[in-house]
């Protein structure tokens, strides 16, 4: 039987659509609701404008436009608070002085499972 | 020696003769003997020097391990070495004097040098002793006076100079070996720098496939899930898997051996399509856009369309690398293809900051790279430029107003589009 989990918020942001939703999807397993990017440039300007708090950030490193790190810094001033930030990634290698210089980043490598996931949000799936 | 030459002589000319023999006791006689005495000792020295050379010259050709043959003017065969009769069974005693058109069985390709065409480099294949045919490269060591002189015929006429002509072969079967190898190292070279983005183009499909499987299996395991939804689910992950196979595919072609690949007619656009395909997501993450401007027919050129292709990946990744500091917006490449008469031009333009002046007589040597410290190889435009070379056209890089501009210029095969 599911069980009522405290809701958390989410902002998901990778320039492919389909691990938007596949991510997005299962946060929402999770009972987490979630704000869903596939255009890092939009992601700001909405961010700009709402100006949200959020308990995680999971973000993409390699987009065009603007590379996840790159994103995380610019989009700081508009997030409400200091939420976790989640790197993806599906490079295989990742500069550690970029994880290291922020205690607050944590790096998952693609291909994620759901219950890798699970692990770092530190959330049950709805079902458990 | 030249100007002691010409003293002496124009001396000699315009004296007025003893009545007799040269006479020891006249100061005149005595130093006209002393100069004639040094001018024929200088002579002597020159003649040895020649000797000297020429047996060097021999020795060397004795020695050497590439095929080396001298003819006259009428294409009589004069020098024979060695390594040729290693190549052909031939010895230097059974060939000398004979037409080199004898031993010739001109190739079937078409851009070997014919009878209306004078050429620096000329292809053909050469008969064994046994009969066999070993496919030769030749390229004119030198010829006195400058000439270039054609061997492939037996009609000939024959130079009254009798100036001799020395050609160096090479084995296009050794030759064609070297080049698979060097295109092979090009095409490493340039999937090291690829290897990134490739890791991710594979990890994306694999992170949907991961995450929808694992969703589905969770649903299931908890309770009813709509037939729709696992249909979709399913319908998802069998694409996904198909376009992670379509990446492993595009590896598998990029690093595939291709020494072997024929002669053929080739549309360029369509493999210049295929070469930005090729790095498409390279492209795509550091936000350069392509554009490709063709007239609306088919363009055909003759070569080996594999080669022609990665001459492009290396012009595109060249381009990109030069424009890593541009802005995002501004990361642009324009290829524009446009023939007239017979001759296709290729523009390749980026957006980039030109080339430095001191580098215009470097960027195509190999090895030479500004971006050594980024990755650069030093191999993709001195590939490149081999590549089009051996397609028979050329390329030259200029600055324009916003960036570089290569311009390549390709003989058409009959029938190409007039743009």
């Amino acid at each position: 039987m599911s069980k009522k989990l405290p809701s958390f918020t989410t902002l998901v942001l990778d320039d492919d659509e389909e691990v938007v939703e596949e991510v997005a999807e299962t946060i929402a397993l999770m009972g987490g609701q979630v704000d869903a990017f596939s255009n890092p440039v939009k992601c700001i300007e909405y961010l700009k404008t709402r100006r949200r708090s959020y308990n995680v950030l999971i973000v993409d490193l390699s987009m065009p436009l603007l590379n996840g790190l790159d994103f995380l810094k610019l989009a700081s001033p508009y997030i409400a608070n200091s939420p976790r930030q989640i790197l993806m990634t599906g490079l295989a290698e990742l500069e550690g002085k970029h994880v290291e210089s922020n205690s607050m980043l944590t790096v998952l490598h693609k291909p994620i499972s759901i219950s890798e996931l699970r692990e770092k949000l530190g959330h049950p799936l709805r079902f458990e | 020696m030249g100007k002691f030459a010409r003293i002496s002589e124009t001396y000699l000319k315009n004296r007025k003769p003893p009545p007799n023999s040269l006479n020891p006791n006249f100061r005149e006689d005595r130093v006209i003997g002393d100069w004639l005495y040094r001018f024929a000792q200088a002579v002597e020295n020159e003649e040895q020097n020649k000797q000297q050379a020429q047996q060097k010259f021999s020795l060397l050709l004795a020695q050497v391990l590439t095929p080396v043959f001298a003819t006259d003017s009428a294409g009589k065969i004069k020098v024979w070495n060695p390594a040729l009769q290693g190549l052909t069974g031939y010895s230097e005693d059974e060939v000398l004097g004979k037409a080199i058109s004898d031993f010739i069985k001109q190739s079937s390709d078409s851009f070997v040098a014919n009878d209306a065409q004078q050429a620096a480099e000329m292809l053909f294949d050469l008969t064994t002793k046994s009969g066999k045919t070993v496919p030769l490269v030749i390229s004119e060591l030198g010829t006195e006076k400058g000439e270039t002189v054609h061997v492939l015929t037996s009609t000939e006429k024959v130079d009254p100079a009798g100036s001799t002509s020395y050609f160096i072969a090479q084995n296009v079967g050794s030759l064609k070996q070297a080049q698979a190898k060097l295109l092979h190292a090009s095409r490493l070279a340039a999937l090291g720098e690829m290897a990134s983005s490739f890791a991710h183009e594979l990890n994306q499909p694999l992170n949907v496939i991961a995450l929808a499987a694992g969703g589905v299996a969770e649903r299931v395991k908890f309770g009813e899930v709509p037939k729709e939804y696992l249909i979709a689910k399913a319908e998802r992950i069998e694409a996904q898997a198909l376009r992670a196979g379509r990446v492993i595919q595009g590896i598998r072609n990029f690093v595939l051996e291709i020494g072997d690949e024929d002669i053929v007619e080739f549309d360029p656009v369509v493999k210049t399509k295929s070469a930005s395909d090729l790095i498409q997501e390279q492209l795509r993450l550091a936000n350069v856009m392509v554009h490709i401007n063709a007239p609306s027919g088919e363009i055909k050129i003759k070569g080996r369309p594999i080669l022609f292709e990665q001459a492009m990946v290396n012009l595109l990744v060249n381009a990109k690398q030069a424009m890593e500091r541009q802005a995002l917006s501004e990361r642009k490449v324009s290829i524009t293809f446009s023939v007239h008469d017979t001759v296709l031009t290729i523009l390749v333009k980026d957006t980039g900051p030109g080339i430095a002046q001191e580098n215009f007589e470097r960027i195509f040597e190999p090895f030479f790279s500004t971006k050594k410290d980024n990755g650069g190889s030093g191999i993709g435009l001195y590939m490149t430029k081999s590549v089009i070379k051996e397609l028979d056209g050329t390329i030259r890089a200029v600055n324009e107003i916003h960036g570089a501009c290569f311009e390549i210029k390709f003989p058409t095969a009959p029938a190409a589009t007039e743009s």
